[in-house]
């Protein structure tokens, strides 16, 4: 049996009278590129910042590794768990050196400057992300796509065991988008395990080796491509009929509605 | 916390190379010309001089001291608030810091020494405006929004207690508050030093807490930042900074918001060298206001704090078109 590295334990989250999470038990197997997948407000952002320690459950509990995320210090989660947010804020001073090295963080203290092996866990995060002609340059100068790689690199930086990416794919292009799945197969074959929300069922589909479908804070399916991407499932999560083919070039996924529903 | 690495085009000078030059530039002029005006005319200062030792070397210190402490925690309030038009004349801090000098002038509590009732004024406002964008789910332009109310609420306060004071109080007050550097003393200005001096080293060592703050509570958090501790530390150090200067000096507005902006304009970076270079800048900044201020209509010694008023709001306007240029632009 594969080493869980997320047990999620009946958790159900509200806000205000609504509930955001409900009940939902989680398993997610360590070493693998996991996609949290469902329509807007299905929960999976709360989600991932249930599974970042950054918001706590009503009820339930998240397991990392054995431990209680919401025991850990603050310091020992951010050496265990590197979280990229949807938006970077604009504006920011910070060179892209300056950024990165940020998420060496959790190992430096307060007043202790970054050591050749930070300087080597900077270049190679900035190299995974292709950021090194960027290293110098002002983040609030770069593209929103740039600001993005900038940010994943952060997170390399951080050497954490788990990765969650909340819609890691925004303002990328294409041939970046494809690049930085092939990066997170890389990081998930070398032992790490990383948990991102997409939007994008065919990047998901063909990347991703585990989704997790949710619709209105329940889980709906999980497991491996061939059991979750369910058309009929699909559809009545998403509320508009899908059609699923597997070729050889991979998952394709696409609407089923005709013309006239449009 | 990291070095600069630029790219530059051969015979491009780094930017921070030039600001660091204008800067020892301006460290080694400025004094010498601040000591040489003297009046309407320019004279080579007599450091042996009793009244260069009793005044005009007293008085400059607390124009570097004050601009140092109000630029520094200028630079630690834009990274608190996520608001690059944070200025501690603007939004409270230094209101409360003189409302605590105020009371403690008209209700003749001269027993608490007054760098001290500054910085307990500073703290109050500030975690006043804190606790008011959290009662309020205000988000960031709350933040900046309940700023503005509790500082226009102390000016409020400020003025009733004025209007109630007698006519001694009110003049000594009404001088002070217009923010003048002359009645700086060695003894208040060891003090208040003292305290300025403690709230910069505190947001120094928060310094890279607050870089994190900066790219929004979910990721400072992500990255082990505590981040409810960060802003009370954040809160003191910049209430003891400032707590320190208006007890010196009165209120001096837009300093805290000027010189951390040019120096993130001119060269950015990390918030511990945002506040070091601020603080450098925002001294000899002041020291030039002041020296202006003693020579300009000669021989009136007009408050530092309007001559500091005075090049703010077209300041503050050309920011605030250049950060909306900014967020349009992406």
């Amino acid at each position: 049996m594969a080493e869980m590295v997320f047990d999620l334990n009946e958790i159900s989250l509200l806000r205000g009278n609504r509930t955001v999470i409900d009940n939902l038990s989680l398993h997610v197997p360590a070493g693998q590129v996991c996609a949290l997948l469902g329509p807007n407000g299905a929960g999976k952002t709360t989600l991932l910042r249930l599974m970042a320690g950054l918001a706590k459950p009503a009820c339930g509990q998240v397991v990392l590794g054995g431990d209680d995320v919401y025991a850990l210090s603050a310091a020992e989660r951010a050496k265990r768990i590197a979280y990229v947010p949807q938006h970077i804020p604009a504006g920011l001073p910070l060179t892209v050196t300056e950024f990165v090295l940020l998420g060496r963080m959790p190992h430096l203290g307060p007043f202790s400057q970054p050591r050749a092996a930070d300087r080597a866990v900077l270049d190679e995060a900035l190299a995974r992300c292709e950021l090194e002609q960027l290293a110098g340059k002002r983040l609030d100068s770069l593209s929103g796509g740039e600001r993005q790689r900038a940010a994943i690199a952060r997170a390399l930086a951080q050497q954490a065991q788990v990765l969650l990416l909340d819609e890691p794919t925004n303002h990328l292009d294409l041939r970046q988008q494809f690049r930085l799945q092939r990066l997170l197969q890389t990081l998930a074959a070398a032992g790490h395990t990383v948990i991102e929300v997409l939007h994008d069922l065919t990047l998901a589909a063909n990347h991703a080796t585990w989704l997790a479908l949710l619709d209105a804070g329940k889980l709906v399916g999980y497991g491996s491509p061939d059991k979750v991407l369910e058309p009929a499932a699909l559809s009545r999560v998403y509320r508009w009929p899908l059609a699923v083919s597997q070729q050889v070039a991979g998952w394709q996924l696409s609407s089923a509605a005709s013309t006239s529903m449009l | 916390m990291a070095v600069i690495e630029t790219r530059l085009a051969p015979g491009t000078m780094n930017p921070m190379h030039r600001l660091m030059g204008i800067l020892l530039a301006a460290t080694l002029l400025l004094p010498l010309l601040a000591l040489a005006s003297q009046g309407d005319a320019l004279a080579w200062p007599d450091l042996s001089d009793p009244l260069t030792q009793a005044l005009r070397l007293p008085r400059i210190a607390t124009a570097l001291l004050v601009g140092a402490a109000l630029a520094a925690s200028g630079a630690a309030l834009q990274a608190l608030f996520r608001n690059p038009l944070a200025d501690p004349g603007l939004i409270g801090t230094s209101g409360g810091a003189a409302l605590a000098v105020v009371a403690v002038l008209a209700l003749g509590w001269h027993a608490l020494p007054l760098p001290l009732a500054a910085f307990a004024g500073g703290l109050a406002a500030t975690w006043l405006i804190l606790a008011l964008t959290r009662l309020v789910r205000g988000g960031l332009a709350g933040l900046l929004l309940m700023g503005l109310v509790v500082g226009a609420f102390c000016g409020a306060l400020i003025s009733l207690m004025l209007f109630l004071s007698d006519d001694l109080t009110l003049r000594a007050a009404s001088a002070w508050l217009a923010g003048n550097l002359a009645a700086a003393t060695p003894e208040r200005l060891g003090a208040c030093a003292l305290v300025a001096l403690t709230g910069i080293a505190l947001l120094l060592w928060i310094a890279r807490d607050l870089d994190c703050l900066l790219l929004g509570e979910d990721a400072a958090r992500s990255l082990g930042v505590d981040v409810v501790r960060t802003r009370y530390l954040a809160a003191i150090g910049a209430a003891l900074a400032t707590g320190g200067a208006v007890a010196l000096s009165g209120v001096i507005g837009f300093v805290g918001m000027m010189v951390p902006n040019l120096v993130a304009v001119l060269v950015g970076g990390c918030r511990r060298r945002m506040i070091l270079l601020s603080a450098w800048g925002g001294a000899l900044f002041l020291l030039a206001a002041d020296t202006l201020a003693r020579t300009v209509v000669w021989p009136i010694d007009i408050p530092v704090g309007l001559i500091a008023a005075f090049a703010g709001p077209p300041f503050f306007v050309w920011l605030f078109a250049r950060q909306q240029r900014s967020l349009v632009n992406g």
